[in-house]
């Protein structure tokens, strides 16, 4: 392959083969110095924890969201799996009948059981994504309205002392956030991790290259569900309470996380360090929205604004695709 | 006319064109109408009166508001897309109707035009937006739904002022005819209207080329760009429609009033036998799928289900009935089945018809 051009196989490489999660972190960078300017008291040490607090929620549901669209899917159920498992622990922990270790494996058993049933739907009986998530999305929150119709419910404090606190001075949120991003890190070594992005590439090809498609699928969708659990553990530990429409405002923050980190829609470009970026982003600019003055009835104006720009912005980079342009 | 392909293509296309045109001859259309049917015999077993003309009318009336929230979902999804905006538009159109009309009439004659052009409005920035920025249909639409939430909420600052006038109030109340209210008219008279347009004009055949393969209608020269302005548009106006007409129905607009119906309208869709993934399906079909839904809301209210219950089941309705009409279930080969021994067996009687003369 005497033409090729000869990329180094060193951090520049990696650099280049990622440009929009690189677009991801420069953007984070000049947002912080916005901030920086913007905000009162922005890197004092009770708001460095309080935007982590929210930024290690988007983070964990993100991360799912990510690992599903990468492997060119959509899930916009992990909003009503959110809700669904943060009414689930408020209901049983105010019940008492199980110990906080049982409820936070039932609750990610729970997570991990949506994200089954979407998975068997997609992957096995060859629905849309969108559509089989948006009717679990109904389903989930409907189950979270059954269970605690109104906000209420009580957490023991062992739960609500895991977000509160700090560790030798580091916040736990922080922690969390490194075990995710380690967790995808051991993720992406794997033959699943691999899999994934094949899928989102061209599925056919990776059909053909003996990638075993549906169980990859499956395995996205279960994932998702079982991170969207473990975000509603966090957030309840942090709101110490249940409120069926806590999922509400993830509908659209879990797919605005995943494209502001330049993780593109159609699959198999991406991944869970620019959602990282991403999820850090959207804290800060809900901050800034928030230092501003402007209403906080805006909040849910901008968000749709910026996820239009982030997509407009990351579809006009992509080259034309000569026929096939204007494809859904 | 020994073999099928010798008849002349006038003599089938011009006895059933009405059907065809409402129909499409598609076997999900029939086994709608045929639950509604099964579901309004449920509901009078459960309760006396269920099938009493005046509960009837009020189904009916329910119906309608979904009718057109379906309408503008059906158009979309033949293109093979989807709008999650209609219900900022139904919301953002019934609030702004009590806002600025304060239930005068007499502000109707500027208030209605600018409604109405909010709706299109949206739906030519939803199709700028997929055509031009190639923004996926459910970002674009999903973006564009919080951007009306959020702005409505803004614009109100969260509170709620004035109420629908007089006579949306009673277009949507006030009865026509025998007790029927215009609202259904309306819907009658847009379910037929959209079915000629989708079967009789260019227009119509393009949204479904668009739906069932992108790359062949551009090659057979469909403009897209104002194929899918003109649904989106469409999509718009319809959800507008929807909204002012259930402002007048309730008396106001309220936040959470087009959520409500959003989900619903898909799953209207999916029941009725329109293609999720686009290229396939019909309002009429869609027109059964609204029956569907809202007798089963009736039937679940009167055994007193609660609101929860609803979202799931709505949920499970579009995952059932899509498993239902997958390619590979046994239901679709019955349905796909069904129709061919039918007409086998009159074409049969009009051959023997044939030989008695």
């Amino acid at each position: 392959m005497p033409n090729r051009p000869v990329v180094p196989r060193t951090a520049a490489r990696a650099l280049t083969r990622n440009v929009p999660v690189v677009m991801a972190y420069i953007g984070l960078g000049v947002l912080l110095i916005v901030y920086s300017y913007v905000g009162t008291q922005p890197f004092s040490a009770v708001n460095i924890s309080s935007m982590m607090n929210s930024t290690v929620i988007l983070m964990i549901i993100g991360m799912g969201e990510t690992i599903v669209i990468v492997s060119g899917g959509i899930d916009v159920s992990v909003a009503g799996t959110l809700a669904m498992a943060n009414t689930f622990i408020a209901t049983t922990m105010t019940a008492g009948a199980l110990s906080i270790t049982w409820v936070i494996l039932a609750t990610l058993a729970l997570g991990a059981a949506v994200g089954l049933l979407n998975g068997i739907f997609i992957a096995r009986a060859k629905m849309a994504p969108l559509i089989v998530t948006l009717a679990m999305l109904s389903v989930t929150q409907g189950v979270a309205l059954w269970l605690l119709p109104v906000p209420g419910g009580s957490v023991p404090t062992a739960l609500t002392e895991l977000s509160g606190n700090t560790s030798g001075g580091i916040p736990i949120a922080a922690i969390f956030m490194a075990c995710a991003a380690a967790l995808w890190l051991i993720l992406k070594k794997t033959r699943l991790g691999r899999d994934l992005y094949a899928i989102g590439g061209d599925e056919s090809a990776a059909y053909a290259n003996g990638v075993r498609v549906s169980r990859t699928k499956v395995c996205a969708y279960v994932l998702a569900g079982v991170f969207a659990a473990a975000a509603a553990i966090v957030l309840t530990s942090q709101t110490s309470s249940g409120d069926p429409s806590s999922g509400t405002s993830f509908i659209l923050e879990s797919l605005v996380v995943v494209v502001l980190g330049g993780t593109s829609l159609a699959g198999g470009r991406g991944g869970v360090g620019g959602t990282l970026a991403g999820a850090f982003m959207l804290t800060i600019i809900n901050d800034i929205v928030f230092f501003a003055g402007v209403s906080s009835f805006y909040q849910e104006f901008f968000q749709g604004i910026i996820l239009l720009v982030a997509i407009a912005v990351a579809s006009a980079r992509r080259p034309s695709r000569g026929l096939a342009e204007g494809e859904a | 006319m020994s073999t099928l392909g010798a008849r002349p293509v006038g003599a089938r296309g011009r006895r059933g064109v009405l059907r065809r045109a409402l129909f499409r001859s598609q076997p999900e259309t029939y086994f709608a109408y045929a639950l509604v049917i099964v579901l309004l015999l449920v509901g009078q077993g459960l309760s006396g009166n269920f099938l009493s003309s005046g509960h009837l009318i009020t189904i009916l009336t329910i119906a309608a508001f979904l009718g057109f929230m379906a309408a503008s979902q059906t158009l979309v999804l033949l293109t093979g897309g989807i709008d999650l905006s209609i219900a900022g538009v139904f919301t953002v159109t019934g609030i702004l109707l009590g806002q600025w009309s304060q239930g005068q009439v007499s502000k109707l004659a500027w208030v209605l035009p600018v409604l109405l052009g909010i709706g299109l409005l949206v739906g030519l920035i939803n199709a700028i937006g997929i055509m031009w920025l190639r923004i996926p249909p459910l970002i674009m639409t999903l973006g564009m739904g919080s951007v009306l939430g959020g702005w409505i909420q803004a614009y109100t600052s969260g509170s709620l002022s004035g109420q629908a006038p007089s006579v949306i109030r009673s277009l949507s109340t006030g009865s026509a005819v025998g007790g029927i209210p215009w609202i259904v008219f309306m819907w009658l008279g847009l379910a037929i209207l959209l079915g000629l347009m989708l079967a009789l004009t260019s227009f119509g055949r393009r949204i479904y080329a668009l739906g069932s393969n992108r790359l062949a209608s551009r090659l057979a020269a469909v403009p897209i760009p104002w194929t899918l302005i003109g649904v989106y548009a469409l999509s718009g106006l319809f959800a507008a429609i929807a909204g002012i007409l259930g402002a007048g129905y309730t008396g106001y607009g309220s936040f959470e009033s087009g959520a409500e119906y959003l989900l619903p309208s898909i799953a209207a869709a999916a029941i009725g036998g329109v293609a999720i993934t686009g290229g396939r399906g019909s309002y009429t079909g869609a027109c059964a799928g609204v029956l569907v839904l809202t007798t089963l809301t009736t039937i679940l209210t009167i055994v007193s289900v609660p609101d929860p219950v609803r979202d799931i089941l709505y949920g499970a309705v579009i995952l059932l009935a899509l498993l239902l009409y997958g390619q590979s279930s046994t239901l679709r080969r019955w349905l796909d089945v069904g129709p061919l021994v039918w007409r086998r067996l009159s074409a049969g009687r009009a051959r023997l018809g044939a030989a008695r003369e």
